[in-house]
């Protein structure tokens, strides 16, 4: 017994050891790049005139992005949580799909998809669109790249609602509407703010999309790349900074609620 | 009089039922599990769809499988389900549980919380209250008025299921409720392999013509 109990305190110190390793190569990233600045070279490349555009940029895409993503993606996500969809596996495999292409490629196929030369395209010249090196075409991208994470999060927010109480709800005379207002959304809100959290962090920083169809403007991780290739590596780290800054305390602030949330449930 | 003929398709089986229940008359329903006890009253309540046939209660269309678009939703049949999960609603509390149908008001809550014994407990959320007891509170008089019936020694404070219960027969209630489903009924879940489920039609039943609903 005396050597079955220390072969377990043995294999539980060296997972803590690896748990360790893990987390501290995970944060390595962030801890050195708060190592190499100073507050001197933030500020100074902040300052410049014009500096603050792709923050701008970014930010109001991502919100844009976000908006579409919930508008649709809420009720997409319902209906395949409830198994209320014929062929659900069909419908999963095409949520899946942006998760499982590369970024890069995504891009390429949205350029045949809905550039200025397709159908779509002209379609879209009609309302005065083009997704091409546009605002647009950035929203667009971000959609594609960050729309997966929302999807499967809020999928599993509801299906962690029991379908008795929606029921309940109905017999104690709730339409459908209110129903949802009034339990599932409330009892899905953890799981749907982690998801949106996750969304957001994603599409500020959507890349590889960006990179081929929206090029201009530059949002941030553009801006991280331009500056890369132009001015080299230094230079580019305070953008970086803002882009963390700005992306990781909406998801911080949502890990914290919902964990308090359902605490609470 | 509560008319029932239909048959529900589910995915395993199919459940064909005829059923009559007169003002005043209580009806239980007993089989084994899986016989359709639950699919028929669930059926009766609205909240599955019928392959064919219709339910009408005091007259007044309830559920058709030839126009199911026209179908009465849940809350507006006058029928309370009592099922052995009370689908109490975790993110509230206990008073907002017991007034959560539309057109209870706010006193008559507080009124009914308060002979129930669960004055104290009306901020708390359901689930600090619900263990321990074994089948506790339920209510159930054909008077509609919520009357506690204790399985166990007087003196427990109330658990989750009972408010739940509650809370169905304050909607039967406020909806001028003409029927009273439990399933499955507190004393005939005992009955060995046989579960059951009561089937209770209200006397007076409200104006046939009267389709007003509070919600």
């Amino acid at each position: 017994m005396a050597i079955r109990g220390a072969g377990v305190r043995v294999s539980t110190g060296a997972a803590l050891v690896g748990a360790l390793i893990v987390w501290i190569a995970l944060l390595g990233p962030l801890i050195t790049l708060l190592a190499h600045l100073t507050p001197a070279s933030v500020w100074n490349a902040l300052s410049q005139p014009g500096a603050l555009e792709p923050l701008v940029t970014s930010v109001t895409a991502s919100l844009a992005a976000l908006a579409v993503i919930v508008l649709l993606g809420t009720p997409l996500a319902y209906l395949m949580a409830r198994g209320r969809l014929p062929l659900p596996r069909v419908w999963e495999a095409g949520v899946i799909l942006p998760l499982l292409t590369p970024p890069l490629v995504i891009g390429l196929l949205l350029i045949f998809m809905v550039g200025p030369a397709t159908p779509i395209g002209a379609a879209l010249s009609h309302l005065n669109l083009t997704a091409s090196d546009t605002f647009f075409a950035l929203v667009v991208a971000e959609i594609y790249e960050s729309v997966p994470f929302y999807v499967l999060g809020a999928m599993a927010a509801f299906a962690t609602v029991d379908p008795a109480l929606e029921q309940a709800a109905a017999l104690l005379g709730d339409g459908r509407w209110r129903c949802w207002r009034r339990v599932t959304i409330p009892l899905a809100a953890p799981g749907l703010a982690n998801a949106l959290a996750v969304t957001w962090a994603r599409a500020m920083g959507a890349f590889g999309a960006v990179l081929i169809i929206a090029y201009h403007p530059f949002g941030l991780p553009m801006q991280i790349w331009v500056t890369l290739q132009e001015t080299g590596l230094a230079s580019a780290l305070p953008y970086a900074l803002v882009l963390l800054v700005v992306a990781l305390p909406l998801p911080v602030a949502a890990f914290v609620w919902s964990a308090r949330a359902r605490r609470r449930l | 009089m509560l008319v029932a003929d239909f048959e529900v398709a589910r995915r395993e089986f199919s459940v064909r039922v005829q059923l009559e229940v007169a003002p005043g008359e209580r009806v239980a329903l007993l089989g084994r599990s899986g016989a359709g006890k639950t699919t028929t009253v669930e059926a009766i309540a609205g909240l599955l769809r019928l392959s064919r046939g219709e339910i009408h209660l005091g007259g007044r269309p309830l559920s058709s499988a030839r126009y199911p678009a026209a179908d009465l939703p849940p809350g507006r049949r006058g029928v309370g389900l009592l099922r052995q999960n009370p689908g109490l609603f975790p993110h509230l509390t206990v008073l907002q549980n017991i007034g959560y149908a539309r057109g209870i008001d706010a006193a008559a809550t507080r009124v009914a919380a308060q002979r129930l014994g669960l004055g104290a407990l009306l901020g708390a959320r359901p689930r600090g209250l619900s263990g321990g007891h074994s089948s506790g509170y339920a209510t159930g008089h054909s008077d509609g008025k919520p009357t506690r019936h204790s399985s166990g020694p007087g003196g427990h404070p109330p658990n989750g299921r009972g408010m739940g219960m509650i809370g169905m027969r304050a909607r039967a209630r406020s909806a001028g409720g003409d029927l009273a489903v439990r399933s499955p009924a507190g004393p005939m879940g005992a009955t060995g392999g046989a579960a059951g489920v009561l089937i209770e039609v209200r006397v007076p039943l409200r104006n046939e013509t009267d389709t007003h609903s509070p919600g």
